[in-house]
């Protein structure tokens, strides 16, 4: 019964989606009842993972069905650490995401049953352990952002809709190659054809020269949809032209699959490719950090602000893989959670403003605090996550990976000079708080400008109504229950991580 | 040797080529004396005898073997191109019911020639032997000349029409003279037998002869499956032809010469070096080439049927990637493409076909706001065109990945990574009709009616790449067991 567990978190959305295509076109409630219940099932289910998680055990509700036999492909689904940590991430995100998303009106029916379809995918990928499976589920993922924007964008959504789609495909195309070089290699020296990621980990070693030809490109491929510099600007044009949930979902948990992405597949069969390239992809992480942070200083749309600050933030993601260290991989996982969360918060209280104020330009703003003070509140909570106060989700995760990178060099891995490139990663830290501090204080504090007071949406402005405020509200109490009390989660990803990448790369967990 | 000839009639091999032949007769008489009074009756003759040679096919599988002194074999490579036949036969009827009738007057004249070029494929990719080939080709394509000018009244049609008799007819002159000059090499026009008859040749220079005379075979069927450089005659032809027509061309006729260069090309060279590793090259040089122009041609086309003409040559690009593997699991790889090929590929048609019944039009234009006016027909136009992308869960994905892994599997490296790269160009433009459909609002809101019959080959087309997508397995399967078996005669 537990095995299901997993096949059931995938299947949950995707029924639910097609109940709520068959629904009748007048049908108002249905489909946002229908879809925000199935994203609370899957939160349910998510936690009971977590509950019923067995650290000892590599493969937890491990499932292995043949699929096309002929060619070697399983539906193997199982999960480890690192899984858990991201399937609560993505079911606490599509749930506030539904909520969010409540008052959509035109086309609402394929509007959330394509949210679900994505979230089937995105969970799927979580949980997939089988290469080709992962491939299906990671493109099933990709393609319904184009309608999602194309359709219910703002601004320029065709161009970014096309622009975001490209790009991830380019991405994933960059992807097909390590993998099914990886299938036909193994199938020449095992003589068996198979997908499997368990087989192919345990009987065949990609040689040195293929792992350095192949992980540039893994790394690459998962980091266009992880937003790695220089192919990240698919990212804050798509962010600025999608609807509320849209962004929540992808910023918060799609571009996430990128280091996860790299972890499971770069790291795991490629790790002398990663010895030889770490080094160079960590500096394309400063770029990242840096660049994103001071692209977010000269930003005046709030979604903007939030899409350059997701770029600067998830550098941390990929500086940490790049550490090719105990904590520095444990802190870019735990960051993929930690920003997830932090930026779906973001990303929703942008949606309300929005949906009031019908403006995202910060200059057009002021003084909101005194008017919506539960929405100031939780922005002035998520900025502060943001720019990594103690005791929130965001400070453990810098912790971890700049520890990561300074202990790089010391156990010989991969290149003394990771220390300064960490260093220079720190004036992120410093650049984050300016446009974090900028923003909170042209939106929320001194008097309300010219532009806010004739805006005809100023007299009717209300603060969040119950529902909004139960989304805001769940966000901020995994953001503390994250920061406060790391550990639950550090263990659970340390756990996974401990049965997967760190024996291959030579490493044991903390 | 007349015992011999009739021990050797296994009549029960091709009584679904005598059924479809009798069926293609009797569809073309009944028609010429009844086809006012009731025009149902031809399309429903056509369906019946398409499905009753599929049922005798599949009731049947011990009539394989070879007959007519080695000159028809019937194995499980016909067996599933016979099925692929059939399956675009019947949706070739489905789409043209109504169609047809509505835009050519008299109609029974089509569905007799559907079912003749139908045959005419089947006996093509049976032929294991030079003249067999040669009559089956000639077979199909004059069906296929008269197909695609079928509006003769209408301007447009008659041009493609006569520009596909005239290139037709040059390149159907190059593969005789290909063969004459391996007949004369070889001193037999038996597939299998030529190889050895080329080294047991006296004359000095017969080898060159030989592989000359291939090239020539090979080019003739490089112009049936419209790749690069004799692709240029697909664009005119299935912008002109009648839709059913251009669908019927676009996945029969193309699966028909991939059915032969498997048969020719797989089933005789296996075990020459020289010869083989020169195909390979060409062949590599070639599925490059038709995938770039296939797909950076379609990009700017602005008539739908031009744009799939495009999308067609490169997906003929992707399939050469399986045949330039001469593998096994190459051959496989293009087997299992075809048979999802004739889903995807029927249901965007079919849609053409409804939205050119309601607004005559084939221009992009007329796609805008589709999703309104039918999400049913809107949907199947999503599913197919993300297929024919290689987006999963579809069949197209498993499609693809199988052709690349072929590829990879003898170490095509640079090839595959055109075709890859090339998808993510296909996906662009499939991005941009179903932009129209489902973004753009169209200033058309009217509502359109599907058919019953276009409705049914709609569910087919849907229903298949869907299926073949989540269970690939029940192709995957067959098309294997039948790599074994062709790769197997030789060795």
């Amino acid at each position: 019964m537990e095995n299901y567990l997993l096949s059931a978190i995938v299947l949950i959305p995707i029924i639910a989606a097609i109940l709520i295509m068959l629904m009748p076109e007048k049908e108002v409630l249905g489909p946002r009842v229908m879809a925000t219940s199935a994203a609370l099932l899957t939160v349910a289910l998510s936690v009971v993972a977590y509950v019923l998680y067995d650290p000892s055990n590599a493969r937890n509700y491990e499932v292995n069905i043949p699929w096309i036999e002929g060619l070697g492909m399983q539906y193997h689904v199982a999960a480890d650490g690192v899984s858990v940590a991201m399937l609560l991430l993505t079911s606490i995100t599509i749930f506030t995401g539904c909520l969010i998303s409540w008052e959509i009106k035109e086309r609402h029916k394929e509007f959330f049953a394509l949210l679900l379809i994505l979230v089937a995918g995105v969970f799927g990928v979580f949980i997939a352990f089988d290469l080709f499976l992962f491939l299906v589920f990671y493109e099933l993922a990709v393609l319904p952002m184009y309608l999602l924007i194309g359709i219910w964008g703002t601004g320029r959504r065709e161009y970014s809709a096309m622009k975001l789609t490209l790009y991830l495909m380019l991405g994933s195309a960059l992807l097909i190659l390590p993998i099914f070089g990886l299938y036909v290699q193994a199938h020449a020296a095992t003589g068996v054809w198979s997908m499997d990621y368990d087989f192919l980990s345990s009987n065949f070693r990609l040689d040195e020269h293929w792992q350095s030809i192949f992980f540039p490109m893994v790394f690459i491929g998962f980091g266009t949809i992880g937003g790695l510099w220089p192919v990240h600007t698919w990212s804050p044009d798509g962010h600025a032209s999608a609807p509320s949930a849209v962004s929540m979902l992808h910023a918060g948990v799609l571009m996430k699959l990128g280091g996860y992405g790299i972890i499971r597949i770069g790291l795991q069969f490629m790790p002398d490719g990663a010895q030889d390239w770490a080094f160079f992809f960590a500096c394309l992480t400063v770029v990242n950090i840096v660049y994103g942070s001071l692209s977010a200083m000269r930003q005046t749309d709030m979604k903007y602000i939030i899409a350059y600050s997701s770029v600067s933030h998830l550098g941390l993601v990929t500086l940490g893989i790049c550490t090719l260290s105990v904590a520095g991989i444990n802190g870019a996982v735990y960051q993929m959670f930690a920003h997830g969360i932090m930026t779906a918060l973001l990303f929703a209280l942008v949606g309300v403003v929005y949906g009031r104020l019908h403006t995202r330009d910060i200059r057009e703003m002021g003084g909101l605090a005194k008017i919506i003070p539960f929405t100031a509140t939780a922005f002035v909570f998520a900025g502060m996550t943001g720019l990594g106060l103690p005791g929130l989700s965001g400070f453990v995760s810098e912790v971890l990976v700049l520890t990561g990178a300074f202990s790089a060099g010391v156990i010989g891995m991969p290149s003394p000079l990771l220390k300064y490139v960490a260093l220079i990663c720190l004036t992120g830290v410093v650049f984050t708080a300016i446009y974090v501090l900028r923003a909170m204080q042209k939106m929320f504090f001194g008097e309300p400008t010219e532009a806010l007071i004739t805006s005809k949406y100023y007299i009717t402005l209300r603060d969040t109504d119950i529902r909004e405020k139960l989304a805001l509200g769940v966000l901020m109490a995994v953001i503390v229950l994250a920061g406060a009390y790391p550990a639950w989660l550090v263990n659970l990803i340390n756990s996974g991580l401990a049965h997967g990448v760190f024996p291959v790369l030579g490493l044991s967990g903390f | 040797m007349s015992n011999e000839l009739i021990s050797s009639l296994h009549h029960i091999v091709v009584t679904p080529e005598f059924i479809l032949l009798l069926a293609g007769i009797i569809v073309l008489i009944v028609d010429a004396f009844d086809g006012d009074r009731r025009p149902w009756l031809a399309p429903c003759l056509s369906l019946i005898a398409f499905l009753l040679a599929a049922l005798l096919m599949i009731g049947f599988p011990e009539s394989h073997g070879r007959i007519f002194f080695q000159a028809y074999t019937h194995d499980t490579l016909a067996d599933i191109m016979n099925v692929l036949f059939l399956a675009s036969g019947v949706m070739t009827v489905l789409s043209g019911w109504n169609y047809i009738s509505r835009w050519a007057g008299e109609s029974g004249t089509f569905y007799g020639l559907v079912v003749l070029a139908v045959m005419g494929m089947m006996l093509m990719v049976s032929a294991s032997e030079l003249l067999t080939l040669f009559v089956a080709v000639e077979t199909t394509t004059i069906a296929l000349y008269i197909l695609s000018g079928y509006f003769k009244r209408e301007k447009w049609s008659a041009e493609a029409g006569i520009k596909f008799v005239i290139l037709g007819t040059v390149f159907s002159v190059i593969l005789l003279f290909g063969m004459v000059l391996v007949y004369g090499a070889t001193g037999t026009t038996v597939f299998t037998e030529m190889v050895s008859g080329a080294a047991k040749s006296p004359f000095p220079g017969s080898q060159i002869v030989f592989f000359g005379g291939m090239i020539l075979i090979l080019a003739g069927l490089i112009f049936k499956i419209t790749a690069v450089p004799f692709h240029f005659w697909a664009p005119d032809a299935y912008t002109g032809a009648p839709t059913p027509v251009t669908a019927f061309l676009s996945v029969a006729s193309k699966a028909s010469g991939f059915g032969v260069l498997i048969r020719l090309f797989y089933g005789s060279f296996n075990e020459v070096p020289g010869l083989q590793s020169f195909l390979i090259v060409l062949l590599v040089a070639l599925a490059g080439a038709t995938m770039i122009v296939g797909n950076l041609m379609a990009i700017p086309q602005k008539n739908i049927k031009r744009l799939l003409a495009y999308s067609s040559i490169a997906q003929a690009g992707y399939m050469m990637i399986g045949l330039s593997a001469f593998s096994e699991i190459g051959m496989s790889s293009i087997l299992f493409y075809l048979a999802q090929y004739v889903f995807a590929t029927f249901g965007i048609f079919v849609v053409c076909i409804i939205v050119y019944n309601h607004d005559q039009s084939d221009d992009l234009t007329a796609y805008e706001g589709l999703s309104k006016r039918s999400p049913f027909v809107a949907l199947v136009l999503l599913v197919c065109l993300l297929s024919l992308a290689g987006i999963p869960p579809l069949a197209g994905f498993i499609g693809k990945v199988y052709l690349f892994t072929a590829g990879l599997d003898k170490g095509h490296y640079l090839l595959v990574t055109i075709g890859i790269l090339t998808s993510v160009v296909s996906v662009y433009y499939y991005l941009l009709i179903l932009k129209r459909a489902y973004i753009e609002k169209g200033h058309r809101q009217d509502v359109l009616t599907v058919p019953h019959a276009e409705r049914l080959a709609l569910w087919i087309a849907m229903a298949g790449v869907i299926l073949l997508g989540l269970l690939p397995g029940l192709v995957v399967d067959r098309v294997q067991m039948t790599g074994e078996f062709i790769l197997g005669l030789i060795k």
